[in-house]
C-alpha cells in the first residue's frame, strides 16, 4: 500500500470576497480584516507570562465580542494578536467554507511579513506592509500593487487552529447546550442515586436471607453442606427404589428372595433358586425401577448388586 | 477569554457527564451481579431448607419411631435395639414376614439415613434381620 501526500490549496480570504465551493479541505490565510495586531514591548520574559497580559492589550480597543489571542516574540518585542473565532467562523461559512474543511489557518501577518512590493486583493483594498506590520489599505493610497500570490510553502509558518466549539461563542446557544447537559447530568445523577439505592436494598435483602434460613455465615460452607445433602439425597434415594424392587420381584415357582444386604456404596440381593431364561427377567425388573444393577450367577441362585 | 471559558465550561461537563454515566454502568452491572447473587443465595437457601426439612428428625420424631419399631418387633425373637449417638441399631434372630414387611414400610417412609440392613431367610415365613440407622 502507498501513501500519497494530497496537496493542500491555500486561500486568501477577506471580509469582501466573491462566494467559493468547497469541497476538499483547504488552508487559508487570514487578511487583517479579521484580526487586530499590536506590536508591543512588554516588562516580561517569556512567552508564557506574555500571553497572560495580552488580553488587557486589546481591552479597549476591541469591539464586542468572543476574542482569542496569540502572541509571538517580534526582535526583542511582542506581536499580539486578537481574533474572534466566531465571527471568522461565520464569514467563512457565509463565503460557502465550512469550518471542517478548514485544516490550518494563517495570519496575512506570517505569509506577507516579507513582501517587497504591495498585493491587490481586489479593486478597492491592497495588502501593504508598513514598519513590518501587514496592512490592508484602501487600494488609492498604493501607486502600484501586483496581483495577490500565496507563497507555496507555508507550513513552517504558525498557524492557529479555529476550533469548533468557537460555534458556542453564542452565549445564548452555549446557554442551551450547557442546560441541556447539566439536565441530562442531573436525570443520570438521579438514575445513578436510584440504582445505588437499589443495591443497598438488594444487600440487605441478601443479608436477611442467611437470617431468615439460618444459613452458615459464607456461601462456601453452605454449598459444601448442600453438597453433601444432595448427595444424601441421592443415595437414600436409590437405596429405596433398589429395596422396593427387590421387595416387589417378580417371582415365580420356587424362586425366594433369601437375602437382603444393604453395606457401604452397595445393596445386595440373593434369589435363589433361578433359571437362566429368568435371569434377564430380574435383572430387567431393577432396571425398569430406575434402577442400576449387575447381575451374577452364584450356584443355583442370582446375586444382583445395585451399585450406589 | 470568554471562548476559552466556554471550552472550559463544555470540557468540564463533558467529563462530569462521563463520569455520571461511568458510575451509573458500573452500578447498573453491579446491580446485576447482586441481583444474581440474591437469587442463587436464595435458590440455595430453599433447597438446604427443603433437605434439612426432609432427612432430619425431631427428638419426638425419634422416639416416636424407637416406639414404633419396638411395637413392631414386639413378637420377634433375639430382638436387639441399640441407640448410640446418633445411631441406630436393631437386630432380630427370627422375625416374620409380616413384622419385616411393617417394618421396612415404617422406615423407609421416614426421613433416616438407612446406613446398614441385611435381611436373611430362614424359612418361607421367617428372617434374620440387621437394621442401623442415622437418626
Amino acid at each position: 500500500m502507498t501513501f500519497k501526500s494530497v496537496p493542500i490549496t491555500c486561500y486568501f480570504i477577506d471580509t469582501d470576497m466573491p462566494d467559493m465551493d468547497i469541497s476538499t479541505p483547504i488552508d487559508v490565510v487570514l487578511s487583517p480584516a479579521f484580526y487586530w495586531i499590536k506590536h508591543v514591548k512588554l516588562p516580561v520574559k517569556t512567552l508564557r507570562e506574555a500571553r497572560r497580559l495580552v488580553p488587557a492589550l486589546f481591552e479597549e480597543s476591541l469591539t464586542q465580542g468572543n476574542y482569542s489571542y496569540y502572541v509571538e516574540r517580534y526582535e526583542d518585542e511582542y506581536l499580539a494578536f486578537a481574533y474572534d473565532e466566531h465571527a471568522i467562523l461565520q464569514a467563512l461559512q457565509a463565503k460557502g467554507i465550512e469550518s471542517t474543511m478548514v485544516r490550518r489557518t494563517y495570519f496575512a501577518q506570517h505569509v506577507f511579513a516579507n513582501a517587497k512590493t504591495p498585493f491587490k486583493i481586489n479593486e478597492t483594498f491592497v495588502l501593504s506592509v508598513q514598519n513590518g506590520i501587514v496592512l490592508r489599505l484602501p487600494s488609492h493610497l498604493i501607486d502600484e500593487a501586483q496581483p495577490l500570490q500565496i507563497p507555496n510553502d507555508l507550513g513552517r509558518l504558525p498557524s492557529i487552529k479555529l476550533s469548533s466549539l468557537a460555534r458556542f461563542g453564542d452565549t445564548k446557544r452555549l446557554r442551551v447546550v450547557m442546560a441541556l447537559i447539566a439536565t441530562i447530568i442531573v436525570l443520570y445523577g438521579i438514575e445513578w442515586g436510584l440504582v445505588f439505592k437499589q443495591n443497598i436494598q438488594i444487600e440487605r435483602a441478601t443479608a436477611s436471607l442467611f437470617e431468615a434460613y439460618d444459613l452458615k455465615p459464607t456461601m462456601l460452607q453452605n454449598r459444601a453442606m448442600l453438597d453433601t445433602l444432595e448427595k444424601l439425597y441421592a443415595t437414600q434415594t436409590h437405596i429405596r427404589l433398589g429395596i422396593d424392587a427387590a421387595l416387589n420381584l417378580p417371582l415365580t415357582g420356587n424362586e425366594k428372595l433369601t437375602m437382603l444386604d444393604l453395606k457401604t456404596g452397595v445393596l445386595k440381593v440373593k434369589v435363589q433358586p433361578v433359571t437362566s431364561k429368568r435371569m434377564p427377567v430380574m435383572t430387567n425388573h431393577f432396571k425398569k425401577s430406575g434402577v442400576k444393577v449387575q447381575s451374577k450367577q452364584e450356584g443355583k441362585g442370582l446375586l444382583l448388586e445395585v451399585m450406589l | 477569554m470568554r471562548s476559552l471559558q466556554s471550552r472550559y465550561i463544555i470540557v468540564f461537563f463533558g467529563a462530569l457527564l462521563m463520569v455520571v454515566v461511568w458510575n451509573l454502568h458500573r452500578a447498573s452491572v453491579h446491580q446485576l451481579q447482586l441481583q444474581e447473587e440474591y437469587l442463587h443465595t436464595k435458590a440455595v437457601a430453599e433447597r438446604l431448607q427443603a433437605l434439612k426439612e426432609g432427612w432430619s428428625s425431631t427428638s419426638q420424631e425419634r422416639a416416636n419411631l424407637q416406639r414404633t419399631i419396638k411395637k413392631v418387633l414386639n413378637n420377634s425373637e433375639g430382638v436387639d435395639v441399640i441407640q448410640n449417638g446418633g445411631r441406630l441399631n436393631v437386630s432380630a434372630t427370627r422375625i416374620d414376614a409380616k413384622s419385616v414387611e411393617r417394618l421396612l414400610n415404617k422406615v423407609l417412609n421416614q426421613g433416616v439415613e438407612i446406613t446398614q440392613l441385611h435381611l436373611e431367610r430362614i424359612n418361607d415365613t421367617s428372617a434374620s434381620l440387621k437394621l442401623e440407622i442415622a437418626l
